[in-house]
């Protein structure tokens, strides 16, 4: 075989070259010529070209006297490599190598040399692993490697590979362990730390390119130490060293990539915090102008950031998210929270989380009845799913029979509701100053709750109580009335009550149905009652030959308070559709009805979102309401409709909305 | 004296049967080397970039984290964590992965805090877009598949085994696949997939293969081209780590939660 790459500064030999292939990567291009040079048993050298101009590095075979270009041409067409062309050699003045050892001479001098502090040699094998176990409590990186020498196979235990200044810190320590005779080696190719960009090889520009690069001896035998049933690896003959154009020794891009030996990808997440932001414009049109006169148009734009932060190995995590809403018309709606402020610390086998944080629970789609921790963020998003940062101390188990979560919450998060501009409310302003509590301490109640949930095999199950102060509020009503006594507006209040509420969860999968259940009970808003979610999902992978899923929700909502205008989901079906394109944009879209049987109301929702770029989404929803009856344009007419418990929708029936959000992520 | 032909007969009979190894045989044994030698990691931890390219060229980025925990008698768990594109940063992907029973899956979206269970029958539908579909990525089990060995070649200057293998489960997207496993380390070096009609659907090449701690052999690379519709997707895998002390602990739910 030829030695790779071998040749003089300038090239006198041979004249002219075949051009193989031309890369942008200095990567694939050294890549690319280690395989060709493989396969063509023929120098390839690598040469930077500018066209058009891009900087491009060209793959260029010599043309050898002695070899039938016909001959070259067919094995070039046996690698897929069709249209190749001549170009004159001598006209080329810089070449770029692959050669470790210049490379490593022309590396600046900002990267030092890294070497092993080898601790002993050991004929036993187990006494090597005694050594390297015991040392490991002491030092970050420990390994062993065997190698033959006068006809015997020894075990060497090792330290490192460490930098030179680190070398003398180091065998103290050992001589403080009882090891006085470490000796060091430099680290083997494949261990070195490369300087961390391909710039700094290819920038240095013209040097001397030859040799083959580190190819182990052939008599060395591996033998791994660690791991159960060691295996024995013997490389019979160096040829099998080379194997694939990843052999070690001669490849540059091999030794960028060995860079970072010591860095985990998490410890480089250790060490700075992280910031993670997005901003969102959201325009909703609405097909009527609202019952009090609302506009059809509405702007509005959010910010959320995060700051992440893992330290100790992930042990300890710490996150702040805020949040910020800005409405152009209704200033109810505009509002800050903190989403989340939290420390994180993580035992064996327990976790203690503190600060602001949230919370889910549950397996349903069409409602969430289970889970009731955080206050619903109610101006933001009609369908409940947004939530306001709750204050907590939560500490989890995990143990054989399940985690078992206990929540501490100090302080009480109100609920929200839309000023006089907007939309998606009921015609009577909430006047949260008059809120009413159950509690003698108010908002700044303690609040508790308990969660144990299991998995065995498909069954998942969770079992949770919380007892405080219910974040779904009653109202009272309070009419306003004109100088002449006429009955002329209203005022909601809202009602706090203390509750108790036992919520059950339940998953069950089977094949490709995922069935589900949730059901809670609950006390101290009236009568106990109880409701319940029930129902399944299934997907189908691959429609119709396509790469698209398809998958289907179907769910039935029961309360048993039905009758009461109170109840929503006291008799209802739902039913859901979801299309995933699986493509690169992520795009799905998802449709869902829910259909109320008793007063034959419908809500229809639809929401399309897709990646564009790799920085943006767009996100498109519609929410229909349909077959309510819409209420008589005064006071009294809008209470009946409060109070009927045969019209659930009826203020939304003008509230169809469209909604487009477009978030940019940075 | 019949007896004793009879006897005769069956011996030699018997004796020839066992001298010609199946290629039946023969590929389940180089499967099980395949697997052998990549026993013994214990864990790992790695990053993974994914380009993906469609016939125009255009190019999309998607980077994530992996753990992977060697579980005894059974399949690997793993979890994933995306870092990009940012709009599914923090989503995570926790699989414990069987021999044989379908695989037990949960996604963790960050936006909602929810971790749901998916159902993972079907694991033939594409990973994130890519050409990659769940079953490729998945921790391959010698029991997933029935062998036959077809031939020797060289592939790529190495000396190799053609292997032919049938995916035992029948919501797998191939009918068949073609493998070469070279002789000197057993390491795939190529695999072709055939879809459910027949035809050749994708190419997955390997290259970059390096040996960590003396023993495990992994490549930089992996290029999956789908002939059919000419897109590819490529991994660059990176700062891969062995043995780094992870735990049963480290793949729960809790855990899933915990990583963004």
């Amino acid at each position: 075989m030829l030695p790779f790459l071998m040749g003089s500064t300038i090239e006198l030999e041979a004249a002219q070259g075949w051009v193989l292939g031309s890369f942008s990567e200095y990567e694939r291009a050294v890549d690319e010529a280690a395989r060709l040079n493989h396969a063509l048993q023929t120098e390839i050298k690598i040469i930077p070209a500018e066209t058009g101009g891009r900087q491009l590095l060209r793959l260029v075979a010599p043309v050898l006297s002695g070899v039938d270009s016909q001959d070259f041409k067919r094995q070039l067409g046996n690698l897929g490599i069709g249209n190749v062309w001549l170009i004159q050699l001598s006209d080329q003045q810089f070449e770029v190598s692959v050669d470790r050892s210049v490379a490593e001479r022309a590396i600046p001098t900002a990267t030092a040399s890294l070497y092993y502090l080898i601790v002993g040699s050991f004929l036993d094998v187990s006494e090597a692993v005694d050594v390297e176990r015991r040392l490991d409590r002491h030092f970050s990186r420990v390994s062993s490697e065997s190698v033959l020498a006068k006809g015997k196979v020894f075990h060497r235990v090792r330290v490192g590979p460490l930098a030179e200044s680190d070398l003398d810190l180091a065998r103290q320590q050992l001589a403080d362990l009882d090891y006085s005779d470490s000796w060091r080696q430099l680290a083997k190719p494949g261990d070195v730390i490369a300087p961390e960009t391909v710039d700094d090889y290819t920038s240095i520009g013209r040097y001397a390119s030859g040799g083959r690069g580190a190819i182990p001896e052939r008599e060395e035998i591996e033998i791994p130490v660690r791991g159960p049933p060691p295996k024995k690896r013997i490389s019979a003959d160096g040829e099998s060293n080379l194997s694939g154009s990843g052999a070690a020794g001669f490849n540059l891009a091999v030794l960028r990539r060995a860079s970072a030996v010591f860095k985990s990808p998490d410890d480089r997440a250790d060490s700075a915090g992280r910031w993670n932001s997005d901003f969102s414009g959201e325009y909703r049109g609405f097909e009527k102008n609202g019952l009090a006169g609302q506009g059809k148009h509405h702007l509005a734009f959010s910010f959320q950031t995060e700051y992440y932060r893992s330290m100790n190995d992930g042990n300890d995590i710490f996150a702040f998210v805020p949040f910020i809403r800005w409405d152009d018309n209704d200033n109810d709606r505009s509002h800050f929270d903190i989403r989340e402020l939290t420390w994180v610390h993580v035992g064996d086998g327990w976790e203690l989380r503190s600060g602001i944080r949230k919370v889910f629970w549950g397996v349903t789609e069409s409602q969430h009845l289970v889970d009731i921790i955080n206050q619903t963020d109610n101006v933001e998003n009609p369908d409940g799913e947004e939530k306001l940062g709750q204050p907590m101390i939560n500490l989890s188990l995990t143990r054989d029979w399940g985690v078992l979560d206990f929540y501490v919450l100090p302080g009480f998060r109100e609920r929200e509701y839309h000023g006089r501009e907007g939309r998606l409310r009921i015609p009577f302003l909430v006047n949260e100053d008059l809120a009413v509590f159950a509690s003698g301490a108010k908002t700044a109640r303690t609040d508790f709750a308990v969660r144990w949930s299991h998995y065995i095999g498909e069954l998942e199950l969770g079992l949770s109580h919380f007892s405080g102060t219910s974040r779904a509020p009653r109202f009272q009503f309070l009419p306003i009335f004109d100088a002449n006594g006429t009955f002329v507006d209203g005022t909601l209040i809202p009602v706090y009550d203390v509750i108790d509420q036992t919520g059950l969860d339940a998953q069950y999968l089977v094949g490709d149905w995922l069935w589900k259940l949730e059901a809670i009970s609950r006390s101290g808003q009236g009568d106990r009652y109880t409701a319940a979610t029930f129902g399944f999902e299934k997907s189908f992978v691959g429609v119709f030959d396509t790469r698209v899923d398809l998958g289907i929700v179907t769910e039935y909502l029961f309360d048993d308070r039905h009758g009461e205008a109170n109840a929503i989901g006291d008799d209802d079906v739902a039913l859901g559709v979801r299309l995933t394109a699986n493509n690169v944009a992520d795009s799905s879209a998802l449709i869902v009805w829910v259909w109320d049987r008793d007063t034959d109301e419908m809500l229809t929702t639809l929401e399309a979102s897709t990646r564009i770029g790799s920085h943006w989404k767009l996100v498109l929803e519609a929410t229909i309401f349909s077959h309510g009856d819409r209420p008589a344009d005064s006071a009294p007419g809008y209470l009946f409709v409060l109070m009927d418990s045969k019209s659930e929708l009826g203020f939304f029936q003008d509230e169809d909305f469209l909604k487009l959000e477009l978030t940019r992520y940075f | 004296m019949i007896r004793i032909i009879s006897a005769f007969l069956l011996l030699s009979i018997s004796c020839a049967y066992v001298q010609a190894e199946s290629a039946e045989e023969k590929g389940l044994a180089i499967a099980h080397e395949v697997d052998a030698r990549d026993n013994g990691f214990v864990d790992t931890k790695v990053e993974l970039e994914m380009v993906l390219r469609d016939v125009s060229g255009n190019q999309n980025a998607r980077s994530m984290r992996l753990r992977i925990l060697e579980v005894p008698e059974d399949g690997d768990k793993s979890l994933t964590v995306f870092d990009s594109p940012p709009d599914i940063r923090g989503t995570g992907l926790l699989t414990f992965s069987h021999k044989v029973a379908s695989d037990d899956q949960w996604l963790n979206l960050p936006a909602l805090k929810r971790v749901k269970r998916i159902a993972s029958k079907n694991k033939s539908g594409p990973f994130v877009g890519s050409e990659f579909a769940f079953e490729d990525l998945a921790s391959q089990e010698v029991e997933k598949y029935t062998y036959r060995f077809v031939r020797e070649e060289d592939f790529d200057g190495q000396a190799c085994f053609v292997i032919e293998r049938v995916p035992v489960d029948r919501y797998s997207g191939y009918t068949r696949q073609v493998a070469w496993v070279d002789k000197a380390e057993y390491r795939y070096q190529k695999i072709d997939y055939y879809d459910r009609k027949g035809s050749l659907l994708k190419t997955l090449t390997s290259t970059g293969y390096q040996k960590y701690n003396g023993a495990f052999w992994r490549a930089d690379s992996m290029y999956m081209v789908n002939h059919q519709t000419g897109k590819s997707t490529e991994l660059l895998w990176r700062n891969y780590e062995f043995d780094t002390g992870l735990k049963d602990g480290d793949f729960t739910k809790n855990s899933l939660q915990r990583m963004r």
